[in-house]
């Protein structure tokens, strides 16, 4: 009883805090941005190749000279909005916005196809929709306590807890073969070693230039990896044919009652896609996945998936939107990203002189609440403009890609000169993005690489002043259950990638903890049939 | 795939030794005073290296037991059935705007300093003109005049006569003059907007 009413002052304190927020975000000027960044974002999200990663990194470079608040709302807004925008490349063209829409194509192509794109683009903004606002629940409430429960954190957890992201970030985002998802993973903290480093200041792998004595920046990289490389990308891939529809805005009004239908798959779907958005490195795409499968699952019209479910449709939209939210829980309390635009959002923060980690409570207790808000105001700023501005936001698939992506490559290198004003930062943008597409080429994930250059610092700094700390030993690693659980889940994820073990560690798992719960239910149906 | 992961494991088991040996040539606590023991900056390139030696000795055993030793073989249906358009098409993007970024941008030529607006609007001008010209070709060749429409055959001797420029030459003038307002505005619009608006310094 006592756990109930701490969890419902816990509730109402939460409440407080982001009606407080609200109060100070809600001014003329913020919701122009939220306007602006929602719709550049939904425009980015809609044109195939450009992702919400570009997105937040040009903007980044660009917005630095705002207050943090104007930035940061610009950049959330255009995060969820690029999320949300991929899905109507994804309906209509069949190609995914984003990589966080592929999910989306397998059933809103064939909706599309069979006339119904306009109830499609409306489920799929009602998914979005719902999915940040779950996702944002969860931020709300979880990430203060987590935040506290960080604090516990030494130096040699944040370096297993920084091993143990590069290593699910590259297993999740490289399914197929996590080889070549670690192997990004370790490239990424291999690039983070360029520099000179934090405790001694000795110079690491700069062969004499002085420009790489400031190391790899994140941004350049980033803009590089995502943006550059995908524009190659896009003009190296065909064009896409676009499904002829109608845009009446009535289509597109989302229906309550269909709406309430899906109630359990959008609830599952929205806490499945937060969880995923919260283990590192791993992001939309994967959290889309997971709810769709899910859905199948659990569905009792099975036989629609692929072929046009519009329960398919919504599980997918709202999971990769709650994704975000969940990203940030991790940026937020522990500095370690949730999904690769996370990541930028993440090195924004740190630019704006916000410190996000373990003291984010401390230093900046109203700090994650004001991040609440801002993705509240997305939310709603999807749902009402990407209904309402429909026939307009079509218009952008139009855009000949001979005329957009040489402006997306000019913007990529202001972005990349932007911040540090050095030709360097333009010259390693070049260097990651033609690196980048070769390696996508070669089905490398791109997140497991920029989660490897963000922990660089985290992983090298952890690592090494835990064996100062302890004299040199290793044994420390064994003496703190936070730091032995988290070995055991590097280990385990490693293992359940082999065939062979994940095999045996089904049997094992089915022949004790299956069996004992097999019993114990059964024993509990025949406690309620007696009673 | 294989002959590729082949090859991009030799060359990651290069960078992993490179990183591994890079990392023991770095100072420790001997050669350094004030560098405390198991604070040696060389400490995590030594592990990082040595993981990437494994993991990309991995690849290549896994590439080579999918394929055999036969690395002149190409595996059906992966690299020769990569599109030729396409791969001129990603290429000529790469190339032109590494040209753009790191040879025109903030370079010299003899004591002159190539203008940041001049560079962009070279590049924007070039980029669709390259990309744009086989497409206005076409729709050249598939357009017909006035005169040619109205009398099939006939009319196209006519339709020259009128107008002496052919259809070919005026799609890439029209093309030539679209293309270079275009780069001029987006040019003009960029500088403005980013120096003027955003506060930042342009290269």
């Amino acid at each position: 009883m006592e756990m109930i009413g701490d969890l419902f002052s816990h509730l109402a304190d939460t409440g407080g805090l982001v009606l407080a927020a609200m109060a100070q975000l809600a001014t003329p000027q913020m919701l122009f941005n939220v306007v602006a960044g929602t719709l550049l974002g939904i425009a980015i999200g809609i044109l195939p190749g450009l992702t919400a990663t570009m997105g937040v990194a040009l903007l980044t470079t660009l917005t630095y000279r705002m207050s943090p608040d104007n930035a940061l709302m610009i950049l959330i807004c255009l995060y969820v909005g690029a999320i949300y925008g991929g899905s109507r490349s994804a309906i209509l063209l069949n190609i995914p916005g984003t990589p966080a829409n592929a999910a989306t194509t397998v059933d809103g192509y064939p909706l599309a196809k069979a006339g119904k794109a306009g109830p499609a683009m409306g489920t799929a903004t009602t998914g979005s929709f719902l999915g940040t606002v779950i996702g944002m629940f969860f931020l709300a409430t979880l990430a203060p306590l987590l935040a506290d429960y960080a604090l516990q954190f030494q130096t040699h957890e944040f370096f297993w807890l920084g091993i143990f992201g590069i290593i699910i970030s590259g297993q999740l985002t490289a399914i197929d073969d996590p080889l070549k998802g670690w192997l990004a993973g370790f490239l990424g903290l291999g690039v983070a070693m360029i520099g000179q480093e934090k405790l001694y200041m000795t110079d690491r792998f700069t062969f004499g230039f002085t420009e790489m004595q400031a190391g790899i920046n994140l941004i350049p990289a980033m803009v590089g990896a995502f943006g550059f490389s995908e524009v190659i990308s896009v003009m190296y891939s065909r064009r896409a044919e676009i499904v002829q529809t109608t845009t009446r805005l009535r289509d597109v009004i989302p229906n309550p009652q269909e709406v309430l239908r899906y109630w359990r798959t959008i609830g599952r779907s929205g806490v499945l896609g937060t969880l995923i958005g919260v283990i590192p490195g791993v992001g939309e795409d994967i959290g889309a996945w997971v709810s769709y499968a899910a859905a199948r699952r659990a569905s009792k019209e099975k036989e629609k998936f692929g072929k046009g479910s519009v329960e398919g449709l919504m599980a997918a939209e709202t999971g990769n939107s709650a994704a975000p939210p969940g990203a940030l829980i991790p940026v937020l309390t522990l500095g370690i990203p949730g999904s690769a635009p996370a990541a930028v959002l993440l090195a924004a923060m740190i630019l704006h002189g916000i410190r996000p980690g373990p003291m984010i409570m401390v230093e900046s207790p109203g700090f994650i609440y004001q991040v609440v808000v801002m993705m509240l105001f997305a939310a709603l700023a999807i749902l009402i403009l990407g209904i309402a501005l429909t026939p307009l936001l079509l218009k952008i698939l139009s855009v000949p890609r001979e005329r957009l992506m040489p402006v997306i490559f000019v913007l990529c290198v202001i972005g990349s000169y932007a911040i540090g004003q050095r030709m360097f930062d333009v010259w390693v943008m070049v260097a990651f993005g033609i690196g980048g597409f070769i390696l996508r080429q070669m089905n490398y994930p791109m997140a497991p690489l920029v989660l490897g250059i963000v922990l660089g610092d985290i992983v090298d700094n952890s690592f090494r002043r835990s064996w100062v700390i302890h004299d040199g030993h290793f044994t420390f690693y064994f003496t703190r259950p936070i730091c032995v659980v988290l070995m055991a889940l590097c280990l385990l994820t490693i293992l359940m990638s082999f065939g062979l073990t994940r095999r045996m560690l089904n049997t094992l798992w089915s022949a004790t903890i299956g069996r004992l719960m097999n019993g114990l239910w059964r024993a509990l149906g025949r406690q309620k049939e007696t009673s | 795939m294989p002959r590729a992961d082949f090859f991009t494991g030799l060359i990651l088991f290069v960078l992993g030794i490179g990183m591994t040996v890079g990392g023991t040539m770095l100072p420790g606590p001997e050669e350094v005073s004030y560098i405390e023991v198991g604070g040696e900056p060389g400490k995590l390139p030594i592990v990082l290296g040595t993981i990437i030696v494994l993991l990309a000795f991995i690849l290549i055993f896994r590439a080579v037991k999918v394929d055999g030793l036969r690395l002149g073989n190409v595996a059906e249906g992966s690299e020769s059935s990569v599109d030729r358009i396409a791969m001129m098409r990603g290429g000529l993007t790469a190339l032109g705007c590494s040209v753009y970024a790191v040879g025109l941008i903030s370079r010299k030529i003899g004591s002159w300093h190539i203008p940041y607006e001049l560079a962009t609007f070279a590049f924007l001008f070039l980029f669709v003109l390259a990309f744009e010209w086989p497409a206005a070709q076409e729709s050249a060749r598939r357009h017909r005049g006035f005169l040619d429409r109205l009398l099939p055959g006939a009319g196209r001797g006519l339709d020259s006569l009128f107008m002496p420029v052919s259809p070919s030459r005026r799609a890439q003038i029209w093309l030539v003059i679209n293309a270079a307002l275009y780069a001029a505005l987006l040019t003009a619009g960029v500088t403005y907007l980013f120096e003027t608006q955003f506060l930042v310094t342009l290269p």
